[in-house]
């Protein structure tokens, strides 16, 4: 027996790196093209597809900043849509709270101090993410919005993406804008009129394939003989597999992508080995496909805390 | 102040669009025009600033040296530092020339009306700490009237409700378009040389300068043999509760009495030596002496203080 005992590895390390996959590159480029043509969509993707990051990851690019010595700068501005419905003033406080401290003021003036302030800001594209929560009054404000910008005396013509998750064929607002009401007529007359409503579907085989292989070069300081890109058929056929893909796209989601490589990564790692192999993906894959519904019985008292207990004074 | 990009926290503590004082700019301007550039009503920032401090909210300012204003909830909403921002008052001056943490304005005047320069509002939206100074009615810059009515007969005020920055409650007037009358030069030049006090006492101010300053006016009202204006016996200190302030003690009354009695800041600073005969006028004294240490001490300092009235 060896006198010098096994040092145990540091806990997994989950890096959460933006990964510039395929679908980011069809959504962003999306995004970059209303907010380039100043046109209004619908875009949609099902959910856990990478859409809020995307958004993020493009805010940060679009180089938004604050100067006194020259102005506030949000060419880019995105938030995400108040839920539980309420009025058009929860819309009007989620774009305030973007420019930063906005003292409290009646609805009437905060109405046109968006209007002013946007304009002034700079904003050439306005996306609202999870948009399938906006209501009508909420799209009533969001046209006002933009026609009171695209008025004189400031004549700002902005893009207008409304991201959406969707499930299934339907297209969330699609049927709202097709009512025959004078404002529905107004807001999809203002839409695209070559790609008023898109869906950006999710990974083929091919493109887990590439995501992979950037998983294999995050995780290699980790499992330093990873390789990941053996496993893309498995990988792919339990992601699409019905449970997974209920509408039956034959494509991957990210967020599914990540949950299965990480938590096959992190059993592998934990059981001191440095490569994922066939046993932990297919323990994983099943855990998600097979027992996702399982409930858990939590009735022992964890062997070592790792939190520190204080007792409060 | 560096750029503030999205993704720094500090963009959701700051309000949308940053001011930063410019050169010699008073708290006030500077809280309008972040009203002006932020769409605001007149005294928003300012509202908002003292009510997130309830200890502040229901005070009310002088802007001099407000004491207890929360400067660093105003530093931390515009993102610039906490001195720079001290620094539109005149609260760190006072500090340090009557020797107290926390100076009242009544130690610069005993009561204040906003007054301002058309042509500085026209021109950069710029309110100055000078327009805070007693005996001060015209512009040293611009060599024009300060305002304190609006043409509609209102008298300025700096904040109202509802009323946007930088113009008259009442009417709507913008401050810039009120009359911009040529000073008289006498006046100027009177204004010119009451200015030249306070910035004797921004520059050397402290509480012996200030006593000195008080003995120089007390011993040439007794020398001359007339008083031309009530002068205290002894200068009355601040007491903490800020309630026992004396008209007579307050910078902007010695500095109205060393004009009068047409004392230059240089005779205040030569009087502030450690001399053995304090109650004698330097001017008079002749020693015996061949080498007179204190003779030389008077010469050094006079020189000094030349030698830094030119360079400025």
């Amino acid at each position: 027996m060896s006198d010098h005992p096994i040092t145990p590895r540091p806990p997994f390390v989950i890096h959460d790196y933006f990964l510039e996959t395929a679908f980011e590159l069809r959504f962003q480029g999306l995004l970059r093209q209303a907010w380039h043509e100043r046109s209004w969509h619908v875009i949609a993707a099902l959910p856990g597809s990478g859409k809020s990051l995307g958004i993020a990851d493009l805010t940060h690019q679009s180089q938004g900043y604050k100067d006194s010595k020259r102005t506030t700068h949000i060419p880019f501005l995105a938030i995400r849509a108040p839920k539980n419905g309420g009025t058009d003033l929860a819309l009007g406080t989620a774009f305030c709270t973007i420019f930063g401290i906005v003292p409290s003021m009646p609805w009437y003036i905060r109405r046109a101090w968006l209007v002013q302030t946007m304009a002034q800001a700079g904003v050439e594209c306005i996306v609202v993410d999870d948009a399938q929560d906006l209501n009508l009054a909420h799209l009533a404000f969001l046209k006002e919005l933009t026609d009171n910008l695209a008025a004189p005396p400031y004549e700002r013509q902005v893009a207008l993406c409304l991201v959406t998750a969707h499930s299934g064929k339907v297209i969330p607002l699609k049927e709202i804008f097709s009512r025959p009401d004078i404002l529905w007529r107004q807001f999809r007359r203002r839409l695209d009129s070559e790609r008023p409503f898109c869906l950006v579907t999710g990974h083929t085989e091919e493109e887990v394939c590439s995501i992979l292989e950037a998983y294999e070069t995050i995780y290699r300081d980790q499992l330093p003989d990873l390789h990941l890109l053996r496993w893309t058929k498995p990988i792919f056929t339990w992601l699409t597999h019905a449970t997974l893909d209920p509408d039956g796209t034959k494509r991957a989601t990210m967020d599914h992508l990540a949950r299965l490589v990480t938590a096959a990564l992190r059993r592998s790692y934990e059981q001191g080995a440095s490569d994922v192999d066939a046993e932990a993906l297919r323990q994983t894959a099943e855990l998600m496909l097979l027992r996702r519904d399982e409930i858990a019985e939590i009735a022992s008292i964890p062997p070592d805390s790792s939190f520190p207990i204080k007792e409060v004074s | 102040m560096a750029q503030i990009a999205f993704s720094d926290p500090t963009w959701r503590t700051t309000f949308p669009f940053l001011v930063e004082p410019l050169t010699d700019e008073w708290l006030v301007g500077l809280l309008l025009r972040c009203d002006e550039i932020n769409h605001w009503e007149s005294g928003t920032t300012l509202t908002y600033i003292c009510r997130k401090n309830e200890k502040t909210a229901n005070s009310s300012w002088t802007f001099i040296a407000p004491p207890g204003f929360p400067f660093d909830e105003l530093a931390a909403s515009l993102a610039i530092p906490n001195e720079v921002l001290v620094a539109t008052t005149y609260q760190a001056e006072l500090a340090r020339i009557y020797g107290v943490a926390d100076p009242h304005s009544l130690l610069l005047q005993a009561s204040f009306s906003f007054r301002l320069c058309p042509a500085c509002v026209a021109e950069e939206r710029l309110l100055t700490r000078t327009l805070a100074l007693p005996h001060m009615t015209i512009c040293p810059q611009h060599r024009i009237e300060l305002v304190t009515t609006c043409l509609c007969g209102a008298t300025l005020r700096p904040f109202h409700k509802q009323t946007p920055p930088f113009r008259c409650f009442k009417c709507g007037l913008d401050w810039a378009k009120l009359p911009k009358i040529q000073a008289d030069q006498t006046r100027s030049q009177i204004e010119a040389q009451l200015l030249s006090y306070y910035q004797f006492f921004w520059t050397y101010g402290t509480p012996d300068v200030l006593e000195s300053a008080l003995q120089l006016v007390y011993d040439s009202v007794v020398e001359k043999g007339e008083i031309r204006a009530p002068l205290s016996d002894r200068l009355s200190w601040p007491e903490s509760s800020g309630r026992s302030y004396r008209r007579t003690s307050s910078l902007g009354y010695i500095v109205h009495l060393l004009w009068q009695l047409d004392l230059a800041p240089g005779d205040i600073l030569v009087y502030a030596g450690p001399l053995p005969w304090r109650s004698m006028k330097w001017l008079t004294f002749q020693c015996s002496e061949p080498c007179c240490p204190y003779v030389a001490m008077i010469k050094k300092r006079r020189h000094i203080l030349k030698e830094d009235l030119q360079e400025k």
